[in-house]
């Protein structure tokens, strides 16, 4: 087990420095200084109370979303939909989160994250019901529903919640939330909200859930073999509604955190694909309800290394998406890198022995 | 408002919207009928976008770029395939993590190649457009199908040999036999992860014609995330056609329609979102109806997970 743990360490470790000198030669070729741009961006993301709350606030939607896929994926149920599951999520939030005026601060903020939550739900039960009925295959079907939702919500901001003051040409953007509906800022004045502790307790609790319940084993069963399930008499039919309605509400909360702690009311490209940085957290964890924490961390470091990068140097943001890239690969390739040994080791003995 | 709908000039643009749709799409219904699942047809396209203005620029002529475009998103689907192949990696993981890598690496390339932020145009132009000779004649048609770019009309020609490759040559024929059946196909001796890095290696291929379309029709330039989803859509016209590239042609001029009326419309204060909806929407809708009316056994796209 001990060794495992050190083996696991190393392999990420080894990914680590691969990507770091991707990133080198990249900067280098820039003409900057890579290892002064690194020593810089790190001392910054990790050593400066904005840079800390910057990586943090990035880290919290992915956890959220991250856990959203991972429950899904972990019972090989390809919802790779989350990113359209949280623009309806994040509407129906920034909708409650400035109309019900009457409520108080705490419950305001609930009762616009569950609307949230039971409108992800309900979304990804669309795709559910497609392939339990029809067996239409989840994944096609919930990365069309990703566009619909993204122009959908979109079109249902113009068509009937559009802020007519709304100064920005291209902007649509309702109205902004109550102030008691924000959620609390954990460093001020910056951004990073209390979603950080909603995606960490979640991820805690449904480890705890797949670890120790009934309802956890029975999805375990779900994941290791579909048949032995069915044989074992589980409603496949249900839990997979069940996973569905968990995944997309999960994930849910990552767009209405968002609005609540970010944007204070819901605008056009608010998400910035976190749905699908999400789908790569849950990779980099291994669909871990616990793995998606540093998981998280790391991705948010990522992110905000990039603005770092971006604002100090002549390197465009967007190179960090080739490191993203390149590790995601890794940790992919990784993963098969193993069994494909091993099959070609016993290929090599099977043609030894014929 | 129904003048601009079917206006000649909507149509024209329909058509020019659809081709790298349908380029993409050819190039998707070769993995499709392997049944591999391409989600990195957008990265391929715009890998190949980039470099065909490269080679457009570097060596003075769009059919060089087109061909160093095409090359580029080739050795992108060889490294796809690769991974997917010979590694079993997840195809969706893969792809997006390819498409996330694409970006980047576009964005970099910019930067480092041409010194410059955002855009970088042609200036000796990319292909020319073609006046069609008695075509052009026809009163309404003539504006439509007459006047577009060269590639357009290859577009056409490609797409409409697609058809007759995968359904009437003996390639198209084991392709669609290693999708459907593998084990049978083997069993014939048909190399199945041949064919199928054949079909990620021709869907590099005819992403990386879509990308060029993209960067050397009309203005000639190349801007930073420039595909902007439409590898998705593309992807989105191969499962509502089923793969069968006659089809791909309608399905792409269909939604090449639906993004050149979310312009139009907008002068009558239409929103363009909702028009942008439709593509997926009815993919959507064609997916259900496919699964829940069977015509014949499907492959594994027809069913449930992959």
């Amino acid at each position: 087990m001990k060794q495992k743990w050190i083996d696991e360490t190393l392999k990420y470790l080894l990914i680590l420095i691969i990507a770091a000198i991707i990133g080198a030669i990249l900067i280098l070729i820039k003409g900057e200084d890579p290892l002064k741009l690194a020593g810089e961006v790190f001392r910054y993301a990790l050593g400066t109370r904005a840079g800390i709350a910057s990586t943090l606030r990035w880290a919290s939607p992915v956890i959220l979303t991250g856990l959203g896929i991972a429950i899904a994926f972990r019972v090989g149920i390809g919802n790779i939909g989350v990113e359209g599951q949280l623009s309806v999520a994040a509407l129906v939030t920034a909708i409650l989160g400035y109309s019900l005026t009457s409520l108080p601060p705490i419950p305001l903020k609930i009762v616009a994250i569950l609307g949230g939550m039971i409108a992800a739900a309900l979304y990804a039960l669309i795709p559910a019901f497609l392939l339990v009925k029809w067996r239409v295959n989840e994944i096609l079907s919930t990365m069309m529903l990703n566009y619909v939702a993204t122009w959908g919500t979109e079109y249902v901001v113009r068509a009937f919640f559009m802020e007519s003051t709304a100064v920005v040409p291209r902007l649509i953007a309702t109205r902004e939330i109550l102030p008691a509906a924000r959620l609390g800022q954990l460093m001020p004045p910056y951004d990073l909200n209390t979603s950080l502790m909603i995606g960490v307790v979640l991820c805690v609790l449904f480890y705890l859930m797949y670890r120790f319940t009934r309802l956890g084993y029975m999805l375990n069963t779900l994941g290791g073999n579909k048949r032995f399930a069915r044989y074992g008499g589980l409603n496949i039919t249900a839990l997979t509604f069940l996973v569905f309605a968990l995944s997309g509400a999960v994930g849910g909360i990552g767009g209405s955190a968002e609005i609540l702690g970010i944007h204070r009311k819901f605008i056009n490209g608010f998400s910035a694909g976190i749905g699908w940085d999400g789908l790569l957290v849950s990779l980099i964890a291994k669909n871990n309800p616990l793995g998606i924490i540093p998981a998280g961390l790391f991705w948010g470091l990522l992110k905000n290394s990039g603005f770092i990068v971006e604002r100090i140097s002549s390197v465009n943001r967007w190179t960090i998406y080739v490191l993203q890239a390149v590790i995601v690969l890794l940790v992919t390739a990784d993963l098969y890198v193993r069994p494909y040994l091993k099959r070609k080791a016993a290929a090599a003995k099977e043609s030894e022995v014929v | 408002m129904i003048e601009v709908l079917f206006s000649s000039s909507t149509l024209a643009s329909a058509l020019r919207l659809a081709t790298p749709l349908m380029l993409a799409a050819i190039g998707g219904a070769f993995t499709y009928h392997a049944n591999v699942f391409n989600i990195a047809l957008e990265g391929f396209m715009l890998i190949s976008a980039f470099f065909s203005v490269w080679g457009t620029i570097t060596f003075g002529s769009p059919w060089i770029g087109l061909l160093i475009g095409a090359a580029s998103a080739m050795l992108a689907s060889l490294l796809f395939g690769f991974l997917v192949l010979k590694l079993k990696a997840d195809n969706i993981v893969v792809g997006l993590a390819l498409n996330l890598g694409s970006l980047g690496l576009t964005t970099w390339l910019l930067e480092a190649i041409f010194g410059v932020r955002g855009v970088v145009m042609v200036e000796s132009g990319g292909f020319p457009t073609i006046d069609l000779p008695l075509i052009s004649k026809i009163p309404y048609l003539g504006n439509v199908i007459s006047g577009q770019n060269l590639l357009v009309y290859l577009t056409l020609a490609v797409a409409i040999f697609g058809e007759y490759f995968i359904y009437r040559n003996i390639f198209g024929i084991r392709l669609r036999a290693v999708g459907e059946y593998p084990q049978a196909a083997e069993s014939v001796g048909i190399s199945v992860n041949g064919y199928r890095l054949y079909s990620i290696l021709l869907s590099g291929l005819f992403a990386g014609f879509a990308g060029a379309f993209l960067t050397l029709s009309g203005a000639s330039m190349f801007s930073e995330n420039m595909t902007a989803g439409k590898g998705f859509i593309a992807l989105a016209a191969v499962f509502f056609s089923q793969g069968r590239p006659s089809l791909i042609i309608l399905a792409s001029i269909l939604f090449g329609y639906t993004e050149a009326t979310s312009v139009a419309l907008q002068q009558f204060g239409v929103p363009p979102q909702l028009m942008l909806t439709i593509p997926y929407l009815i993919t959507v809708i064609a997916l259900t109806l496919i699964s829940a009316f069977p015509r014949r056994a499907k492959n594994a796209h027809g069913t449930a997970s992959a």
